[in-house]
């Protein structure tokens, strides 16, 4: 008995030093700091010893990618907190909205923060996208670019399916539009939908998948997808670069040069955007209607372009021009592989020059489109040659058609396929801005109004 | 060890050895497919959700001659003149949204499509007319509609005419 | 040029210690702001008004009788204090009137009468005010008489004398010849569509409705009303409160005694109402009134061609054929007659 109170007051007594030991296991040994150990651990399983100057610098990749992976990660933090609170069901859904917004404490900072931090990683998922792209940086690049090009459609479709959420006007009508474009899909398209939705209409099956993939599904991909897509960075040898030559290729520690340099832009990504979301709130519309939409009722700023080309034709807008734009920046790394000016912005001179007067012929030519096209009166003029003829001579089409003729032309004067390519895409880049300016000046009845033109109330 | 390099030789697989990996590996294959094939199968729905397609939408009375309703729940409209009854879809067959009145016709809020006073398209986005569905009075003098059955842009059923005896479910 | 390691360094530690602090205080301005929203400053403010020595704020919220829950008490803290009925308070924290106090003790709430949103904490969403996406906004005197139609039928109960004043000039002036209300939900292009369907409408929109149709709605077959209104602008704003009355949101189910409102599969009830809502009661009926009135109803102004002149030829008014459908929900009519 007497052995076991000592053998027990021992280890009491002994607790302070037996604490120290046993959660920091390793540190009297090394005689190291734990952050020295966390950043041999982690900070250079992830980084390289050394990088280039070039990498240190600012202007190299603009840090797109640390800032897309900034949001994901605030998106997933604010996206747990909202959790606790909202409930995916249609008739609890925009209650708990409201309770969000006026009675949970920090919750319209939580709530904005998420959605302007959604806005950011789509937009900076999309520049980076095109700075890889302008600096051909895909070359010998090719499961990497595709991984890439799947990051950003889950990115959308995490989007897509967050939007439907707060069952709103806005949210319900969205939907309800974009399943209706599946018809124009063909083979997959009605029974994508069915699958999507759970059903024929958009009701409390469609919110329940929507909010699984949103919440688990589609993040997990994301999380899968990153992890490959920084390993295959250091596996394909660190930032694309032309062979090597002068003081840019200096070698300097990875720590704490560019790690820090990362931390840096993480920290100020989150301070502006949570000033962001301090001064300004989210949105939330009107309860829903299931059988009257809102007049105009418009697509989310992110699929305007998609909205304002469905309205020309809906074979058009939902499938072909989709299905072209994937097409073509999946063939990107295996239709262009030029080795001459990677890792620079638009490669060469020449390229510049045609990737310039690709994006002035662009606005120029969408310009003329439209003041045809709004002129012309759509459904009147075409009526008469039939119904085939609006689906296929309208804005979205000529862009297809301007595109491959930048695209064409560029390549044959200079002799260059990645400057055939960046043409071609910067005409469509072009474009769908376009597309997009017109759509958000879109008002009641779909009818334009410039900007300085107020819109007519209705009732 | 003398087999493989022998069988090597040849150009095909031959031990044992590396027959069981490669069955191995296939195996393994195939339950991840067919457990993916499975979860899919899952996701599919199996229940028809919404309401039949077949339904009354009111005693006859209530739909005077010369006037044209809008069943909200249904997201159909009544017609009703000396033809007899007439029901067709207000959802505009460019995209779906909810077609308005206008003074020729109808005309759908979203992108401007626009449809004369039997929803036949006339401009805008849209390149279908608005269907028309089987419509008839039944036994109890209810109108009823069959959102299954589309029938030709204006046709309606006199006030008295049976379809078939089959479509005659009133209690 | 090389470049120097530990300036590199220096400065980019500098810079994350900036960053931090600078987000810091981002976090801490969030944190105080969450303090001071609006409800809680207005609680703040009652209590020093009355003398009250509470020191922390909470959401007061409570479910009215269709269980739909309501918030304004959070701000309209003096609602149910009648003590305070004689101080000299801001709008916000005085008392309310006693007049309806049969229905604050029921538990029918504030949004059932003054309509905006119950769940909403900000003042501007809560009172949804006119003009914006909200589908249900703030009613003020008169017009808040129009609510009492998201449970009774107009005239079943005393106190509503507004809304049936309306509900008689909707007859007297013959809407109801273009915009019948039996049940069913009728209305026609022809005709004019049923004003119980076409959704909430401001009232700037219903009055335009009357005195030039055609500003909302071009190509309108609706004549003008402008001069019609014997007593402006009281009975056009009992119109205006009998209008608002037939696309108002009604209340739900409530959970006495299930609901209160007209229109379930009853066609009488929707014209007649007795005491209780039940049938047998006030209104004239519709149909009978036009054939009695048809002189004074000025039929021409709508169908110049139609109309034979009083005392020429035979038959009846057209209209009266049009709508003899209406007749014979409740009626046995035979050919070429009229209801008795």
């Amino acid at each position: 008995m007497k052995g076991f109170f000592s053998a027990l007051w021992d280890n009491l007594s002994g607790l302070p030093g037996n604490l120290r030991r046993g959660l920091r296991p390793g540190v009297a040994d090394s005689g190291n700091s734990a952050a020295s150990r966390l950043r041999r651990s982690f900070v250079y399983h992830i980084h390289p010893l050394r990088v280039t100057r070039r990498a240190l610098r600012a202007s190299t990749t603009l840090g797109l990618g640390v800032v897309s992976l900034t949001a994901f990660l605030i998106l997933g933090v604010t996206g747990v907190l909202l959790m606790i609170y909202y409930q995916p069901g249609t008739q609890q859904a925009y209650a708990s909205m409201q309770d969000i917004q006026y009675a949970v404490a920090l919750g319209p900072f939580v709530r904005a923060l998420h959605r302007w931090a959604a806005y950011a990683m789509l937009v900076s998922i999309l520049l980076h996208l095109l700075r890889v792209a302008s600096m051909g940086a895909y070359r010998g690049r090719e499961l990497n670019w595709l991984v890439g090009l799947g990051l950003g459609g889950l990115a959308l479709g995490l989007a897509f399916t967050g939007y439907l959420l707060p069952w709103d006007q806005r949210s319900y009508w969205a939907v309800r539009v974009s399943a209706s474009m599946l018809d124009s899909v063909p083979l997959f398209g009605l029974a994508l939908k069915n699958l999507m939705l759970g059903g024929q209409t958009v009701g409390q099956a469609a919110l329940l998948r929507f909010y699984m993939l949103h919440v688990a599904m589609l993040p997990a991909g994301m999380l899968a997808l990153i992890a490959i897509h920084l390993w295959r960075i250091r596996r394909d040898g660190g930032l694309a670069k032309e062979a090597g030559e002068g003081e840019d290729n200096e070698l300097v520690p990875a720590w704490p040069h560019l790690v820090l340099r990362e931390t840096l832009l993480m920290l100020w990504v989150l301070v502006a955007l949570s000033a962001i979301a301090a001064l300004v709130s989210a949105p939330l519309g009107a309860p829903v209607d299931v059988h009257i939409p809102a007049n105009p009722e418009k697509a989310p700023w992110y699929f305007l372009w998609a909205q304002e080309l469905v309205s020309y034709s809906a074979r058009l807008g939902a499938f072909v021009i989709p299905a072209l734009l994937v097409l073509g920046l999946v063939g990107l790394p295996f239709l262009d592989r030029e080795d001459k000016g990677v890792g620079r912005w638009f490669g060469t001179p020449a390229c510049r020059l045609a990737v310039l007067l690709s994006g002035l012929g662009a606005i120029g030519a969408l310009l003329a489109f439209e003041v045809l096209y709004m002129q012309a009166g759509p459904g009147v003029f075409f009526k008469a040659l039939g119904t085939l003829w609006p689906d296929i001579v309208n804005p979205g089409s000529g862009m297809i058609v301007v595109a491959f003729i930048a695209a064409i032309s560029s390549g044959i004067a200079t002799g260059s396929t990645r400057a055939a390519f960046l043409s071609g895409l910067v005409v469509m880049l072009v474009m769908l801005l376009g597309f997009t300016l017109i759509g958000v000046c879109r008002g009641p009845d779909w009818v334009f109004y410039w900007p300085w033109e107020g819109w007519p109330g209705v009732s | 060890m003398g087999n493989k390099d022998r069988a090597k030789d040849k150009g095909r697989v031959s031990s044992r050895r590396d027959f069981l990996a490669l069955a191995g590996n296939v195996g393994v294959c195939a339950c991840g497919l067919a457990a993916a094939g499975l979860g899919a199968r899952l996701a599919v729905p199996e229940l028809h959700d919404g309401p039949p397609h077949k339904f009354p939408v009111g005693p006859a009375a209530d739909f005077v001659s010369g006037t044209l309703t809008w069943i909200r729940d249904r997201e159909i409209f009544i017609v009703h003149d000396g033809d007899g009854f007439g029901a067709f879809s207000s959802r505009c067959t460019h995209l779906g949204c909810t077609v308005k009145r206008s003074t020729e016709g109808f005309y759908c809020p979203c992108h401007g499509a626009s449809y004369d006073g039997r929803g036949r398209v006339m401009t805008g986005p849209a390149r279908k007319d608005l269907p028309w569905y089987l419509t008839w009075v039944g036994s109890g003098g209810r109108v009823w509609v069959d959102t299954d059955r589309v029938v030709e842009c204006g046709r309606k059923s006199a006030n008295k005419e049976r379809v078939t005896a089959r479509d005659d479910e009133e209690s | 040029m090389s470049l120097d390691l530990i300036k590199d360094t220096r400065r980019l530690r500098v810079g994350l210690l900036v960053g931090a602090l600078v987000l810091l205080a981002v976090l801490a301005t969030v944190w105080l702001q969450s303090t001071r929203s609006e409800w809680q400053k207005r609680q703040k403010t009652f209590f020093s008004l009355t003398g009250e020595l509470r020191h922390s704020t909470e959401i007061l919220q409570s479910p009215n009788c269709t269980g739909r829950m309501e918030r304004c008490a959070t701000c309209h803290l003096g609602a149910r204090r009648f003590d305070l009925q004689g101080k000299n308070l801001p709008k916000v924290y005085r008392s309310h009137s006693r007049s309806m106090l049969g229905h604050l003790e029921r538990g029918t709430g504030c949004v059932s009468c003054h309509g905006g949103s119950g769940r909403a904490l900000d003042s501007r969403l809560s009172h949804a005010l006119p003009g914006g996406d909200q589908p249900d906004p703030l009613l003020d005197q008169p017009y808040i008489q129009a609510s009492c139609a998201r449970c009774h039928i107009p005239g079943a109960r005393e106190g509503m004398p507004r809304l049936v004043a309306g509900a008689e000039s909707y007859l007297r002036l013959g809407c109801l010849i273009c915009h019948p209300l039996a049940s069913g939900g009728r209305g026609s292009w022809d005709f004019g569509p049923d004003l119980r369907a076409t959704g909430r409408k401001s009232l700037a929109y219903l009055k335009t409705s009357l005195v030039d149709p055609a500003a909302n709605f071009p190509g309108s077959t609706m004549p003008s009303f402008k001069n019609h209104f014997s007593d402006e602008p009281g009975e056009l704003q009992d119109v205006l409160i009998f209008l608002l009355s037939l696309s108002i949101q009604d209340a739900g189910d409530c959970s006495h005694g299930g609901k209160l409102v007209s229109g379930v599969g009853k066609p009488c009830a929707d014209c007649h109402a007795g005491a209780a809502g039940k049938a047998g009661g006030r209104f004239a009926h519709g149909c009978v009134y036009i054939v009695e009135h048809k002189d004074e109803l000025n039929c021409a102004a709508c169908h110049p061609k139609q109309v034979p002149a009083p005392g020429m030829g035979g038959g009846l008014c057209p209209v009266v054929e049009r709508h003899r459908a209406n007749c014979a929900v409740c009626h046995e009519m035979s050919e070429g007659s009229s209801p008795g």
